[in-house]
Parts: structure tokens; sequence; C-alpha cells
């Protein structure tokens, strides 16, 4: 999975106070100023970038906590 | 509340601990461009039917976004653990007879509410033309008195 492709969405959609690259995975999104409703739009971008869809089960606060989360679920997807 | 028309005198009643107050602020044009980035795909991840049914006119994206912060407010008082999956469409929204809004609650936000004692969860929307806010209060269960537990 192309890590880069995670923090393109990112830095495109989340609004973060900073560039990704300046974040290493585990670093709190929501810490940095991520919001809901940015995580919606990031989502909606992971969806396009990945051709994937989350489902309701993943419609939870941790999986858009860090750069490590949305790559976990992601392969959860069946994203490699 | 006691007393004639011209003479109201409130009356305090407790607020328990299962009582719950949250807000929420969304600024209209980000919602307006969740929908030009994503278009519909945004809309029915995050609205229902009968909302979308109820937006419209030159106000929509005023009242998408005052449905969007009513969502918010209400998840404030629901508190689900991080972990926990919320669907922003099993938070609904809805215009109350009255004219007012209403919320009803389906699916894991439901369930949440029951697992916490919520009987019910109330919201107050308003917006200008850039903002959008919202507040909701969440009324618990009524809590057994003592005798009423070893009856």
């Amino acid at each position: 999975m192309p890590e880069q492709a995670i923090r393109d969405v990112l830095d495109a959609h989340a609004k973060l106070a900073v560039k990704t690259e300046t974040l290493d995975d585990t670093a709190d999104l929501y810490a940095y100023g991520l919001t809901s409703h940015a995580s919606v739009n990031v989502m909606l971008a992971l969806e396009g970038a990945f051709d994937v869809e989350f489902p309701d089960r993943l419609l939870h606060k941790n999986t858009f906590a860090t750069v490590g989360s949305i790559r976990a679920a992601l392969t959860e997807l069946g994203v490699a | 509340m006691l007393g004639s028309a011209d003479h109201l005198q409130l009356v305090p009643r407790a607020i328990d601990s299962q009582s719950r107050v949250g807000c929420d602020v969304v600024v209209v044009s980000d919602i307006a461009a969740s929908f030009a980035a994503f278009g519909d795909r945004f809309l029915t991840r995050v609205f229902t039917p009968r909302e979308l049914a109820s937006c419209g006119g030159p106000q929509r994206d005023q009242q998408l976004a005052a449905r969007f912060a009513g969502k918010e407010a209400v998840i404030k008082v629901l508190r689900p653990a991080p972990d926990v999956p919320l669907p922003l469409r099993t938070i609904e929204i809805l215009r109350a007879e009255w004219g007012g809004c209403t919320v009803v609650l389906s699916g894991e936000a439901s369930a949440l509410a029951a697992a916490q004692g919520i009987a019910d969860v109330e919201v107050s929307l308003s917006h200008e033309s850039v903002v959008a806010m919202a507040v909701a209060f969440a009324i618990g269960l009524p809590q057994l008195t003592e005798s009423e537990h070893y009856a």
C-alpha cells in the first residue's frame, strides 16, 4: 500500500495544523486538528483513492486517529 | 411551573447524573465544499433520505450544516468510546411539527443511548449565512429510589 497516498489524502482533506510529513505513524491526528467533519472528508477521499468502502463497523474515532490506524483499516478492507 | 398567566413561578427541578448537554458548530462553506468534492456520496453517507428531503431551497447548505452540527452535538451526549462505531445516519435530525427539530436514534446510536440509560435526546439548531450550531440535551431514565429497588 502506498503510504504516501494516505498522507496525500490527509494533506488535502484533513485540515491538519501541520503537513503529515512531519508526523510519524502514531501521531494523534485529532491532536493536530482533525475534526469529525474533516474525518468524513478523509474517509470519502480514501474510498476514492483506494476503491474501497468503509463499512459501518469501522466508522469510529480510532479508525482515523493516526496514519497507522488508517493503514490498518485499509489493510482490513483488502488494500495491499 | 406554577402561577397565573401574568405571574409565573419557575420551580427548580433536579437534573440527575444521566442528564447531559453537548454542542457543535459548523462552517456552512465546509459542508458545501464536501458536497462539491464528493457529491451525493457525501450526502448519502451523512444524512438519511428523510433529512435530505427536509433540506432544500436557497438555504440548503445552511440546513445541512445545522443538521451536521446537530448530529455532532448528539454524539457528544452519547459519549461513545473511541472504538465504538457510530454512523452519522443513525442520528437523524428531523423537522418537528411545532417548527423546531427532533432527534430520532436508530441502530448503533439507539443501542448506545439505551445502554447508558438515556431516555430522550432533544436538539436545538440555529444558523446564520456562514455558520450553523446545535445544542443537544439528553434526559436520563428515571432513577429508582431505594424503596423501588427493593419493591
